[in-house]
C-alpha cells in the first residue's frame, strides 16, 4: 500500500536573528537553497505486486477452446497457448536472429485473428443457430430452376465500419439484373429494348444491368430502376412516327424480304421466264439458297467470310446456270 | 407489378415445373435471437477474469481485497463521468452516432425551480422523477389553492406512497456496487424482519383524507393500496385492521394484497397451527371470491411455512402445497425450491432423512432442458435458491457428490447469475470446499478448486487455512510450492494481523513433511521461499531503529516547525503501519529452510537478529532449527559459530545439548581452545544427559 504524505511549502516565519519590538519582519516567500529538507527525499519505488506467470502455462490439452476465447478479440498473448512468432528479423544482431516471440508483440495485436472461429466454434454456432434456418426448397433444385423461378436478380449492398454511425453512402446503389428471355418481346420491341438499353445490355449473355444510384436512398433507388424497367419495356412496344423512315443502313440484321436484292433477283428471274407468276414457285429452291447465302454473307461480317463468299459465288453460278 | 410482367418465358423448360414457387416461411425472432442462442454455446471457463477487468497477467485481480477495489473503483469512475456529463451538460450535445444512442447524452438533472406550479402536470412530472415527498407538498398547495386535481392523479400519488412507505425511493446502485450490498449496506444485515412502515406518515394522511370522498371503486383500491404498503413494510397489526374495515365495508380484497397478507402471516399469528389455520381460511376466500392464485401466492405461503422452523407438519403441508401449485399450471420457481429446502431442514443439525436435495435437483436439471436451457427470474425469493442447497447439502447432508452435482449446475449456462451478492457467493463457496476437503480426495478437490479459485472465487483466510490443512492431511508434496505462490496472488501474504497465522501455518507445512526424500529442487524451491518473505518483510533491528530515529532527529534540528510536522506524521505513520513483528518460531522455520539449502550467511543473520531482539520476540528458537544450524556450521568448518550455537543450546536447556556435545566431538579440526569449551559447557549444563558424552 502506498502512502502519501504532502509536504506544504509555506511562507515561513523570518528565521533571523529575534526580531526586536518595532523591527520589520521580512517576509520570506520561497526557501532559500541552504535549508532544504536534508538530503532530498528520493521518490519510494513503487511497489507492484507480483506478476503471476500466463495461464497457458496451466491450461490442460483437452479444455473446451470455445470457452476460453468465445469472441473476437485482440491477441492476447498470456491466453494463447501456442508459440506463435511473428516479425521480421534482419541480421543476427536484432533479437539474436531469432523470430520474434509472441510476448509484447505488437504485429500479432494488430492484425485480426480467428482464435474465435475455430471448426469447433463454428459447429456449434451452427447448431444453435440451426433452429432458425428454414429448409432449401425443393423446386430449386438446378440452376435453370433458379432462373426460372427467380428471374430477376436485386443485388444491394450494405457496409459496417467501426464507428457510432450505421450509415454510409456506398449503401444506397441497387443493382437489377436479368436475362431478356423472361420478358415477352415482339422481333420489333426486343430490338428497341436492345437499342435502348445500350451499354446497359450484356449480348453475350442476353442480360439487362441496371444500376441505380442516383438518389441518396436505397427506397428510392430502388423504385427508380422499377420504374426504369418498366418504362424500357412499355417503350420497346411503342412505335414511333419516325421509326417509319427507317433505311437498309439502319437495319439490325439483313432482312432479304425487304431488301432491294430480292426485287432485283425476281426481276431478273421474271424477264427470263414466260411466266411471271409462278417464277417464286419453280426456282424456290434455288432462290431459298441464294436468299441464305447472300444473308450469311452480310450478317456474319468477318468470320467464315472466305466460306460465305465462295457458298454465295457458287448459289449465284446456280442462279444462272452458269459453269465455271 | 413486374411480377405480371415476366413470363415463365424460359424455353429451356425440361421438365414440368409448377408454375408458383411458394417461399418458406421465415421464422419469427427476436432482433437478439441470434446473439442469444450464440451465447448458449459460450459456458464459463474458470480461467477468464470477470469481464469487468483487463485480461492481461499483470492487470487480473486475484485476491478478494483487489476484485472489490477494482470493481468499485471503476463503478466509481462511471459515477464520476456521469457527474461531469450531468454537471457541464453544455459540452456534450455533439452526437455522432446514427442512431443516437440516449444514455450517452447528458442525463436531465432534476431542478427545484421548475416544480412550484401547482398544478396536476407538475405533480405528474414530480412522480416521473420519483420525488414524492415533494409531490406531496404540491398537492398540499394545490388542495391550500383550491386547484382541482383529477382523481386519477391522486390515487396514483397515493399508490407511490405505499408502495414507497412515504418517502423517497432509494436510488439504484450500479451493478458493482450492489454486488458489494452488503457490506455497504450497515443496517439490517441479519436480515431480521422490522418494522418499517412509518406510522401517521403521508401515507396515513392521505389515506384517511381520501377515504372520505372515494366511490365504491376507488375504495377498492384505495384500501388495497394501504392494506400491502402496510404489509410491506412489515406493520401487520394495522394491516388486519384494515383488512376487517375491507370486508366490513365490502370491500374486495384483490391478489396483491392476498399475497402479501400470506407473506406476513408469520407476524399475524403467533403459533404454527394458527397459521396455517389462517392461511387456509384466506386461501378458501380466494377460492370463493375466484382469484386465481400466482406464483407470488405459493411463494409467499413457502415463506410462512419457512418461518415456522421446526414444525413438524411443515415439510407434510410443502409438498402437498407442491402439488396444488402444479395442478394450478403454476411451474415452481428457484424460489418454491429455495424455501422447500428450508423447510425441510430447518436448522443445522436436524436432518429428515429424506432424499429431498436429489430430487430437487432432478426436477431442475429437466425443467432446465425444457426451458431450453435457460432459467428466467421469476420471482424475487429465487436469489437464494443456490445459497440454500448447498448449505443444507453440506451441512445437513454432508453429500459430496450432491454438493458438486450442484456445483455444476450452477455452472451450465449462465445459471451463475443466481448468486446475487458477494456475500451469498463466498458462503456458497465456503461450504461447498469446507465439505470437500473434509470429505473427499485431493484428485478431485485440487482440480475442482483450480477452475474455480482466483477468477470466481477469491477464499477468504478461513478457506485457505482448511486449504493448507487439506494439502497436509493429504501430503501433496508437489503442491507447496505453488500452494505458496498461490498464496501470494490471493494476497494472504502481507503485513495484516490475520494472515501473519498463514505464513506460519504455512512454514510449519513446508517443515514438518519433511524428510529425506525432498529432491534438491525441492530444497531450493523451499528456500527460495523464505528468502522472499525475509525480503518481503524485512528485519530491521533495534539499532536500525536507532539510527533511523537518531537522522531523523538531526534533520529536526535544522528545520522549521511546521516541517518538523510532517516529519512526526510520516514517522507515527511508520509506527501505524507495524512492521511485520517476527517471532521465534518464524524464525527458526526460516532458519531450518536455509539451512537446509546450505546458506549459511542467511541463516546467521537471522539466528543473531533473534539474539539481538531477544527481548521484543516472543517464542524461543527451537531445537531442530538449532540442530540443523549447528550442522551446517560445522560441515563449513566455522567451529566458532558452532560453539556459539552450543553454549545457547545450553542456556536454552534443551534436551539435544547431548547431541550436540557429541557431534560437535567427533570433528577433527577441534583445536585445545575449543575442547576446552566444549568440557566448560558441559559443567555448566544441568542436563544429565549431557553429562554422559564422553569429551576427548
Amino acid at each position: 500500500m502506498l502512502s502519501f504524505v504532502r509536504t506544504f511549502r509555506q511562507a515561513q516565519r523570518s528565521t533571523g536573528p529575534k526580531s526586536q519590538i518595532g523591527e520589520f519582519r521580512v517576509l520570506q516567500l520561497t526557501q532559500s537553497k541552504g535549508s532544504g529538507s536534508g538530503p532530498m527525499k528520493k521518490r519510494g519505488k513503487l511497489k507492484f505486486k507480483e506478476v503471476p506467470p500466463p495461464r497457458y502455462l496451466r491450461m490442460s490439452t483437452d479444455q473446451d477452446w470455445t470457452n476460453v476465447w468465445p469472441t473476437a478479440t485482440t491477441f492476447k498473448q498470456s491466453v494463447v497457448p501456442l508459440p506463435i512468432t511473428q516479425g521480421y528479423v534482419s541480421s543476427d544482431n536484432e533479437n539474436k536472429g531469432l523470430p520474434v516471440e509472441k510476448y509484447a508483440n505488437a504485429e500479432l495485436m494488430k492484425i485480426p485473428n480467428f482464435l474465435h472461429l475455430t471448426p469447433n466454434h463454428i459447429k456449434k454456432h451452427c447448431a444453435a443457430i440451426k433452429k432458425y434456418c428454414t429448409p432449401w426448397p425443393e423446386e430449386l433444385n438446378s440452376d435453370e430452376a433458379c432462373e426460372y423461378y427467380l428471374p430477376i436478380e436485386i443485388t444491394t449492398y450494405d457496409y459496417l465500419n467501426s464507428t457510432p454511425s450505421i450509415r454510409d453512402s456506398r449503401a444506397r446503389v441497387v443493382k437489377f439484373q436479368f436475362k431478356l428471355t423472361q420478358l415477352e418481346f415482339d422481333e420489333h420491341a426486343r430490338d428497341k429494348f436492345v437499342r435502348l438499353a445500350g451499354q446497359k445490355y450484356n449480348a453475350d449473355k442476353d442480360e439487362l444491368t441496371l444500376i441505380a444510384d442516383k438518389c441518396p436512398y436505397r427506397k428510392q433507388n430502388y423504385d427508380y430502376a422499377q420504374y426504369l424497367l418498366t418504362a424500357l419495356y412499355f417503350e420497346s412496344w411503342k412505335t414511333e412516327n419516325w421509326e417509319k423512315d427507317r433505311t437498309k443502313n439502319d437495319w439490325q440484321t439483313y432482312y432479304w424480304d425487304k431488301s432491294p436484292s430480292r426485287t432485283r433477283l425476281l426481276d431478273i428471274l421474271k424477264a427470263s421466264e414466260k411466266d411471271p407468276k409462278s417464277v417464286l414457285d419453280d426456282n424456290k429452291k434455288l432462290i431459298e439458297r441464294y436468299r441464305a447465302s447472300i444473308s450469311r454473307v452480310q450478317d456474319e461480317g468477318v468470320e467464315n467470310e472466305l466460306k460465305n463468299l465462295t457458298d454465295y459465288k457458287n448459289d449465284v453460278l446456280m442462279l444462272y446456270n452458269l459453269k465455271l | 407489378m413486374l411480377w405480371r410482367i415476366f413470363h415463365r418465358y424460359a424455353s429451356t423448360t425440361m421438365t414440368n415445373r409448377s408454375k408458383s414457387f411458394t417461399y418458406p416461411q421465415r421464422i419469427n425472432r427476436s432482433p437478439t435471437a441470434i446473439l442469444e442462442s450464440l451465447n448458449t454455446c459460450v459456458q464459463t471457463d474458470g480461467g477468464n477474469p470477470s469481464y469487468l477487468f483487463m485480461d492481461d497477467p499483470f492487470l487480473i485481480p486475484t485476491s478478494a481485497h483487489e476484485k472489490r477495489q477494482l470493481s468499485l473503483s471503476k463503478a466509481s469512475g462511471k459515477k464520476a463521468a456521469r457527474w461531469i456529463m450531468d454537471r457541464y451538460s453544455y459540452a456534450f450535445f455533439y452526437d455522432v452516432a446514427v442512431p443516437s444512442i440516449p444514455s450517452y447524452f447528458p442525463n436531465y438533472t432534476f431542478d427545484e425551480k421548475e416544480f412550484i406550479e401547482p398544478d396536476e402536470t407538475t405533480l405528474y412530472k414530480l412522480m416521473n422523477w420519483n420525488k414524492i415527498i415533494k409531490a406531496y407538498e404540491i398537492y398540499k398547495k394545490c388542495l391550500d389553492y383550491k386547484i382541482n386535481i383529477s382523481d386519477t392523479c391522486k390515487y396514483a400519488l397515493f399508490d407511490l406512497l405505499c408502495i414507497y412507505n412515504s418517502d423517497n425511493p432509494m436510488e439504484i446502485l450500479p451493478p458493482e456496487e450492489d454486488w458489494y450490498r452488503r457490506e455497504l449496506n450497515e443496517t439490517n444485515q441479519s436480515g431480521l424482519v422490522q418494522r418499517t412502515w412509518k406510522d401517521n406518515g403521508l401515507a396515513e394522511q392521505m389515506f384517511e383524507e381520501l377515504k372520505l370522498t372515494a366511490t365504491s371503486e376507488q375504495k377498492i383500491r384505495l384500501y388495497n393500496s394501504f392494506a400491502s404498503g402496510l404489509f410491506k413494510y412489515n406493520h401487520a397489526e394495522k394491516a388486519m385492521i384494515i383488512i376487517d374495515e375491507m370486508k366490513q365495508n365490502n370491500i374486495s380484497i384483490d391478489l396483491i394484497t392476498y399475497n402479501y397478507l400470506l407473506r406476513s402471516t408469520s407476524l399475524i399469528k403467533e403459533t404454527y397451527d394458527t397459521r396455517w389455520q389462517f392461511m387456509i381460511e384466506y386461501l378458501n376466500e380466494m377460492k370463493q371470491n375466484s382469484i386465481q392464485p400466482n406464483l407470488r401466492t405459493f411463494n409467499s405461503i413457502f415463506y410462512t411455512l419457512r418461518r415456522c422452523s421446526l414444525y413438524e407438519r411443515g415439510p407434510i403441508l410443502a409438498l402437498s402445497l407442491l402439488n396444488e401449485m402444479r395442478q394450478c399450471g403454476i411451474e415452481p420457481s428457484l424460489g418454491t425450491w429455495a424455501h422447500l429446502i428450508m423447510i425441510f431442514y430447518p436448522n443445522d443439525q436436524i436432518g429428515y432423512d429424506t432424499q429431498i436435495l436429489p430430487q430437487i435437483m432432478d426436477e431442475l436439471e429437466k425443467q432446465y432442458e425444457l426451458n431450453g436451457k435457460q432459467f428466467q427470474w421469476r420471482d424475487i425469493d429465487d436469489r437464494e435458491f443456490f445459497f440454500n442447497i448447498m448449505f443444507k447439502a453440506t451441512v445437513n447432508c454432508r453429500d459430496v457428490d450432491l454438493a458438486k452435482r450442484i456445483h455444476r449446475f450452477q455452472m451450465t449456462g449462465s445459471n451463475s447469475r443466481f448468486i446475487p451478492d458477494g456475500f451469498k457467493e463466498q458462503m456458497y463457496y465456503t461450504n461447498m470446499f469446507r465439505l470437500l476437503f473434509r470429505f473427499d480426495i485431493p484428485e478431485h478437490v485440487i482440480p475442482l478448486w483450480e477452475s474455480v479459485v482466483p477468477n470466481i472465487y477469491s477464499p477468504s483466510i478461513n478457506i485457505i487455512e482448511d486449504f493448507i490443512e487439506f494439502i497436509s492431511t493429504w501430503n501433496i508434496k508437489d503442491y507447496y510450492v505453488r500452494l505458496w505462490s498461490d498464496l501470494i496472488l490471493l494476497g494472504f501474504i502481507d503485513n495484516k494481523q490475520n494472515n501473519r497465522r498463514i505464513i506460519e501455518r504455512y512454514l510449519a507445512l513446508l517443515i514438518n513433511n519433511d524428510q529425506e526424500n525432498l529432491s534438491n529442487e525441492q530444497i531450493k524451491q523451499y528456500a527460495n521461499i523464505a528468502r522472499q518473505i525475509l525480503k518481503r518483510f524485512p528485519l530491521t533491528s533495534d539499532e536500525d531503529e536507532q539510527q533511523i530515529d537518531d537522522q531523523q532527529q538531526q534533520q529536526q534540528q535544522q528545520q522549521k516547525r511546521e516541517v518538523n510536522e510532517e516529519q512526526q506524521q510520516t514517522k507515527q505513520l511508520k509506527q501505524f503501519q507495524s512492521k511485520f513483528q517476527y517471532s521465534g518460531q518464524l524464525l527458526s522455520n526460516l532458519i531450518y529452510l536455509l539451512t537446509r539449502a546450505d546458506d549459511f550467511d542467511a541463516s546467521w543473520s537471522l539466528y543473531e537478529y533473534y539474539f539481538l531482539n531477544k527481548n521484543i520476540l516472543i517464542n524461543q528458537l527451537n531445537e531442530i532449527s538449532l540442530m540443523s544450524l549447528l550442522k551446517l556450521s560445522i560441515n563449513q568448518n566455522r567451529i566458532d559459530y558452532a560453539l556459539n550455537i552450543v553454549e545457547k543450546i545450553n542456556e536454552f536447556n534443551y534436551e539435544c545439548l547431548s547431541d550436540a556435545l557429541d557431534l560437535l566431538n567427533r570433528h577433527e579440526n577441534l583445536d585445545h581452545k575449543d575442547r576446552q569449551r566444549l568440557r566448560t559447557i558441559q559443567k555448566n549444563s544441568s542436563l544429565e544427559s549431557a553429562h554422559l558424552v564422553k569429551l576427548v
